[in-house]
């Protein structure tokens, strides 16, 4: 502000609020402010936050991405090449019963060797005396 | 322009250093209050009264030109404050952010008051002090502001009573930088010339 301007308001003062608005306008606050819901718990104060939403949000979709990444089974190409591994070790140590078992127990249904070993048992299962 | 200009590129003063410092203060009591505020915590509201009542009812008054008004406006802006009260935590600025409410509830007022754009009378929009020497300057300055268009009153009230600059009056009352600057030299370049003080 220049010292013209300030020279247009000399001797201005602003005028205050009248004596009797404060305890009306602060009894009607107060009724307004009773009606209002009560303070937000943490909660609610952080799901007010868009921020923390948008985190939350991103984060199921990478826990449910990562869960449908797990669950989905074997790709076909996949299940050829632990056919492929298993019956290199099947044709390496032909004689191993408990070899035979662990690759049947292990193996996926898909891959036909878990009916290709069926005979195959787990050697060291006690089996009780008749 | 030329006003314009000058108020853009005039360097702040040490006292306006000072009045910063106090606004900062009362912004950061205002602050603390406007987050205490709580049904069971009405005492806040006093202390909200006490620091900002004032400022709020000059421009009401310099806005809507009626004393009646003014004080219902307040009245209003108290209640509105009120219902926001779970959200006024985030308020950064609560000074401007109270004066933009006014502001608001002025603007509402006078458009359901539509005969209050033509004051009959000079409201007592400022308090002449009668033992300066200039009180006769004042009186006229005084009726001179009452014949000002509400839009240019609230401009100057803002710039010179409460003491906010054109970015805040531009934030307060909804309008660009450069519009309350221009409201304001309009008004003050009317005033000069009825008065009849050299620019």
């Amino acid at each position: 502000m220049s010292r013209h301007d300030r020279k247009l308001f000399t001797g201005l003062r602003r005028p205050p609020a009248p004596e009797g608005l404060k305890a009306r306008a602060l009894r009607a606050a107060r009724a307004a402010l009773a009606e209002t819901s009560p303070r937000p718990g943490l909660a609610e104060r952080l799901w007010a936050s868009r921020r923390l939403r948008l985190a939350w949000a991103v984060a199921v979709v990478l826990l449910v991405g990562v869960q449908l990444y797990l669950a989905v089974p074997p790709t076909p190409q996949a299940s050829a090449s632990v056919v492929t591994e298993r019956q290199e070790s099947l044709d390496l140590l032909p004689e191993d019963p408990e070899l035979m078992y662990l690759i049947r127990r292990y193996s996926p249904p898909a891959t036909g060797l878990s009916e290709q070993l069926r005979p195959y048992r787990d050697p060291f299962e006690v089996t009780p005396a008749t | 322009m030329e006003l314009v200009s000058e108020e853009i590129v005039m360097p702040r003063e040490t006292t306006r250093k000072g009045q910063e410092t106090a606004a900062a203060r009362r912004d950061g009591e205002l602050r603390e209050l406007f987050d205490e505020l709580a049904p069971d915590r009405l005492e806040a509201l006093d202390r909200i009264w006490d620091l900002a009542a004032d400022d709020l009812y000059g421009l009401a008054l310099w806005r809507t030109g009626s004393a009646a008004d003014a004080e219902d406006v307040v009245q209003e802006v108290f209640v509105r404050l009120a219902r926001a009260a779970p959200k006024l935590a985030r308020v950064r600025k609560p000074f401007a952010y109270m004066l933009s409410m006014t502001h608001r509830a002025a603007v509402d007022t006078l458009r359901g008051n539509r005969r209050r754009e033509e004051l009959a009378a000079a409201p007592a929009l400022a308090i002449v002090d009668p033992e300066l020497e200039q009180s006769a300057d004042a009186a006229k300055a005084s009726a001179l502001l009452a014949e000002l268009p509400p839009g240019q009153r609230e401009v100057v009230y803002l710039r010179h009573f409460a003491d906010l600059t054109f970015r805040e009056i531009g934030g307060a009352t909804g309008v660009g930088t450069f519009t309350a600057a221009s409201r304001y030299r309009l008004a003050i370049r009317r005033l000069r010339k009825q008065m009849g003080v050299e620019p």
